[in-house]
């Protein structure tokens, strides 16, 4: 008797899961598409998505201020608390409208009658009319319901890696990487963690009802603990070694990483799990993605430069021979590269498989220059360029390419080959590092930091920045989707240490940085690294 | 396919919000010195800015970009549901990007089907020093894309002052604007 009983309450516990859970999914379509499963289309009615963002938390846009929406902020009172103040005044561009606005955010929570008259009449608790940019929906109040269901459900439950005293992130070492390399990165990760938490430390001990507005902030900070996921093996297991460190210890964030041989699995393993993953040191980022975010867009970028280059110069080339390995940089600039060319109407292209060990690249080089090319490409990160020297035809001089985050700055090319050789170059132009870089610099030497791999340590000083700048903008709102708008919104108006001449991206942007200079030697001297421009900087 | 209801649902609120909502916006008379650079259209052609500017018939210019959420729909959705309307077939619509990296030639173009781009209606992208030239011109320059103030320029002809409209303007507002334009 008593196990019927315990049965039907579990029957009815079971319904009212189901049942809200199937509320929320109608919810959620109505939030992203702006339609119901079973009401007629009215084009009025935008999806609340498109301005209050996936997280809900809108955000100000054109000089119009559009609030968050989630549950945790609708059914709760707005007292226009200090930190918020801070935040409006000194964080968000302020339109002319600014003091109303800001006034008009100081409101009594909703209900669920006061949500239905401000989603059907544009009313606020009250009785405040709103911007006459938010639509007015005729919504069922069944649809009313879902909607609801929702919007309490967004952004609400601690996301993996978050506790009321700490953050978790991670940092990842993809497979085999010189530890010049890496050290580069963790440095620099290593120092900016110490320093935050250092800080963390001292706000938190000082006393309370300072006059300052840091006291606002307290329950926002948290110590930032730093796990170091080093990725071992062929890359086909990365994504079941990151599934068990993820089990042992969930991130709220990847920092940065980097990885050399391969990355398509980290890449996969973050958007599956929705783990954000910002700005990895990486020349091998897939094309779409929602969870990582991209300096640029590696090797695929760099191909589609070139082919964008060598389809526009006057006299186009008449054989072109790519050389690469088997592994996956080669795979993906050689694809990239056939297909960028085949857009562009070239079809005149051979391909060359180079061994994985370097003794065959003489052979392999005699083999190439045959084919007499008058363009040769090496997506090589050792071209042995000192072997094609022997081979080289003075008469018959091919055009050869080099990718620069292969290579690196300053490639071992000969003298002899320097006037037929051409770099691909996704970077500043060289000489000009900009004005951060000298801040960053001496950021590195107050930490005592060696400088080496300058890119690396620049590269990744920006990545923790950026979520550094995020999190102090999401205060105690710590959602990822609400991470990566954070970063969409601010990555262009954030101090770029001038690796890359411009960094910016916007909803739905995954790649910062997005073109590529070819760069070539300079005639008439001895310069062993290039210089001049041989193309504007190229956007495919 | 979600992206895709998020689209029409977008582009279907902007173009009912600019046909009906009345805005409230700041005019203003302004001069501006047209800098001499060179723009792309959607095409990938390569234009001169005064060129496109120096043409006889009346102006109106927006900046944009293509994957802006909310401001960018809206400013459009007035141009496209204001662009066919008669009285009006003497106009010239211009949008500059001012994502020019990200809107490439086809974006521009995929954009343009989006709001049903008429042939008086044309769309820039160009080398980024040239688009920030150009706002900077025009005292559109925020510095972030994503922070960029809702403007539209309106001017009858050559040599004429600039009408420079900070707000959101609907599209009965800005037919109104232009039909004053078109009789001077």
């Amino acid at each position: 008797m008593r196990n019927a009983a315990t049965l039907r309450l579990i029957g009815c516990l079971a319904f009212f899961v189901v049942l809200a859970s199937s509320q929320e999914d109608s919810g959620k379509r109505i939030y992203l598409t702006g339609f119901s499963t079973g009401a007629a289309r009215n084009p009025a009615q935008a999806a609340c998505v498109t301005c209050h963002r996936a997280s809900g938390m809108g955000g100000v846009e054109g000089g119009v201020f559009v609030p968050p929406i989630t549950g945790r902020y609708l059914f709760h009172s707005s007292p226009l608390s200090r930190s918020e103040l801070f935040s409006a005044l000194y964080q968000e561009p302020q339109p002319d409208s600014f003091e109303a606005q800001l006034r008009s955010r100081s409101r009594p929570a909703y209900n669920e009658q006061t949500l239905r008259d401000a989603i059907r009449e544009g009313r606020d608790p009250t009785g405040r009319e709103l911007s006459r940019w938010m639509p007015r929906y005729a919504l069922s109040d069944e649809d009313m319901a879902s909607l609801s269901a929702y919007l309490k459900s967004l952004s609400s439950v601690a996301e993996p890696g978050v506790t009321d005293s700490a953050i978790h992130f991670a940092t990842i070492v993809a497979g085999t990487v010189p530890s010049e390399q890496s050290g580069a990165m963790l440095d620099v990760i290593r120092a900016w963690f110490r320093w935050k938490n250092a800080d963390t430390a001292r706000e938190l001990a000082g006393p309370l009802h300072s006059p300052a507005f840091k006291d606002e902030f307290r329950s926002a900070r948290r110590e930032w603990v730093l796990h170091e996921w080093t990725l071992q093996g062929p890359s086909s297991s990365w994504e079941s070694q990151l599934e068990s460190l993820y089990q042992a210890q969930p991130v709220f964030s990847i920092v940065s990483g980097i990885g050399v041989s391969d990355w398509l699995p980290v890449h996969n393993f973050c958007e599956r799990t929705k783990v954000p993953c910002i700005f990895p040191n990486s020349n091998l980022p897939p094309g779409t993605s929602h969870w990582n975010v991209y300096f640029n867009q590696g090797l695929t970028l760099q191909a589609q430069a070139l082919a964008h280059y060598l389809s526009s110069r006057e006299r186009r080339p008449e054989r072109i021979v790519q050389v690469y390995r088997e592994d996956p940089p080669g795979i993906q600039a050689a694809e990239a590269f056939r297909a960028a060319l085949a857009h562009q109407g070239v079809e005149n292209l051979e391909d060359r498989i180079a061994k994985s060990t370097a003794p065959g690249t003489a052979d392999l080089y005699r083999e190439v220059l045959r084919l007499r090319p008058s363009a040769l490409v090496l997506w090589l990160d050792d071209p042995r360029l000192d072997t094609l020297t022997a081979a080289f035809d003075s008469t018959h001089p091919a055009d050869i390419f080099i990718p620069a985050s292969l290579v690196g700055e300053t490639p071992d090319v000969p003298a002899s080959l320097r006037p037929r050789t051409f770099i691909l170059w996704p970077f500043t132009v060289p000489g000009s590092p900009g004005p951060t870089s000298y801040r960053v610099h001496g950021w590195l030497n107050a930490r005592h930091i060696p400088g080496r791999c300058t890119r690396i340590q620049l590269d990744t000083w920006f990545a923790v920045s950026r979520i550094d700048d995020a999190l102090t903008r999401m205060h105690e709102n710590l959602s990822r989707e609400y991470l990566m708008e954070s970063i969409e919104d601010q990555t262009e108006s954030a101090p770029n240490p001038g690796v890359f001449p411009r960094l910016s991206l916007g909803p739905g942007q995954r790649f910062a940085s997005k073109g590529c200079y070819i760069l070539k030697y300079a005639s008439g001297t001895v310069e062993s690294s290039p210089s001049e421009l041989a193309s504007n900087w190229i956007v495919p | 396919m979600l992206r895709y209801f998020r689209f029409i649902s977008a582009l279907a609120f902007a173009l009912a919000i600019a046909a009906w909502a009345d805005g409230t916006y700041r005019r203003s008379i302004e001069s501006y010195q047209i800098p001499d650079v060179n723009l792309i259209d959607s095409s990938g052609a390569s234009t001169s800015l005064r060129a496109v500017l120096g043409r006889s018939g009346p102006v109106a210019l927006q900046f944009i970009f293509t994957t802006c959420p909310g401001t960018c729909p809206m400013l459009s959705g007035a141009f496209a549901a204001t662009q066919q309307q008669p009285g009006l077939e003497n106009m010239r619509w211009i949008s500059i990007s001012i994502d020019p990296e990200q809107d490439t030639p086809p974006r521009l173009e995929e954009y343009a089907r989006r709001f049903h781009v008429g042939r008086n209606w044309l769309l820039f992208t160009g080398i980024s020093d040239n688009v920030i030239t150009v706002q900077k011109a025009f005292e559109a320059f925020a510095g972030n894309k994503m922070q960029h103030n809702p403007l539209t320029f309106l001017r009858a002809k050559p040599g004429a002052s600039w009408i420079r409209i900070e707000g959101f303007i609907s599209a009965s507002q800005l037919a109104g604007e232009c039909r004053k334009l078109v009789a001077e």
